[in-house]
């Protein structure tokens, strides 16, 4: 997604090595990837969903969608 | 001794020839680039591994251009690929005449924190190739859906060594 828009910053963090920064997002199962500080998404979904669920946190752009969706602890 | 076994080196290098297309740039981000661990310092072992293993990639095509710094040495660098924690590693094109955007970036940012091991290296090398080729796999659905995207979305991805 980073190689299709300039807006996007794409980071993969080793969760061990970076113990103490993944224990602020409660990091158990991998992958876990987390958007914007806003939400996050536990495990390895289709390429469409993954993205619909991603742009949940752009509520305008995204028509309003509401969905379940786990939020990021902090 | 390498990190990479000579038969893995010698199907990358091969992969590379074929695949890579324009100049890559990795910038890595390393408290100690001299190599020299320092009993005493919190960071792990980790950042001589990543120095070695991606001076060993980069090593394997004329088109990965390998920059190594040290956050505490250049701050200012750190803070412009805002770059908090390490090892950390910026994959980017090599400048060729992108126009950048109203951020100052022609392209987003990949970005790989710690050791890219396991499954994790798949994903570097495929990452490489595709900024390489300065485009990704995604769908049409996808491109279009990202089109209408004017906030920035920064997606941080937790992985462990499998």
């Amino acid at each position: 997604m980073a190689l299709e828009h300039a807006q996007v910053t794409a980071d993969v963090i080793e969760a061990n090595e970076f113990a103490g920064y993944s224990e602020r997002y409660a990091v158990q199962a991998v992958p876990k990837t987390v958007v914007n500080d806003q939400l996050s998404l536990v495990g390895a979904l289709p390429e469409a969903r993954f993205v619909q669920e991603v742009l949940k946190v752009f509520p305008d752009d995204t028509g309003g969608d509401t969905g379940e969706t786990e939020t990021a602890s902090r | 001794m390498s990190l990479l076994r000579a038969e893995d080196q010698a199907a990358l290098r091969a992969r590379f020839a074929q695949e890579l297309e324009g100049p890559v740039r990795l910038v890595l981000f390393v408290r100690e680039p001299s190599g020299l661990y320092l009993p005493g310092h919190d960071e792990p072992a980790t950042g001589r591994e990543v120095r070695q293993l991606l001076e060993e990639v980069a090593a394997l095509s004329p088109r990965l251009h390998l920059e190594v710094h040290n956050p505490l040495v250049e701050p200012s660098l750190a803070r412009q690929y805002e770059i908090a924690r390490w090892p950390a590693l910026v994959i980017l094109p090599d400048s060729d005449g992108a126009q950048p955007d109203a951020a100052g970036r022609a392209t987003g940012r990949i970005r790989f924190f710690g050791l890219p091991a396991g499954y994790e290296f798949a994903t570097l090398v495929e990452d490489l190739i595709d900024v390489s080729r300065r485009r990704s796999r995604l769908s049409e659905g996808t491109r279009r859906a990202l089109a209408s995207l004017r906030s920035p979305l920064h997606l941080q991805v937790f992985v462990t060594p499998t």
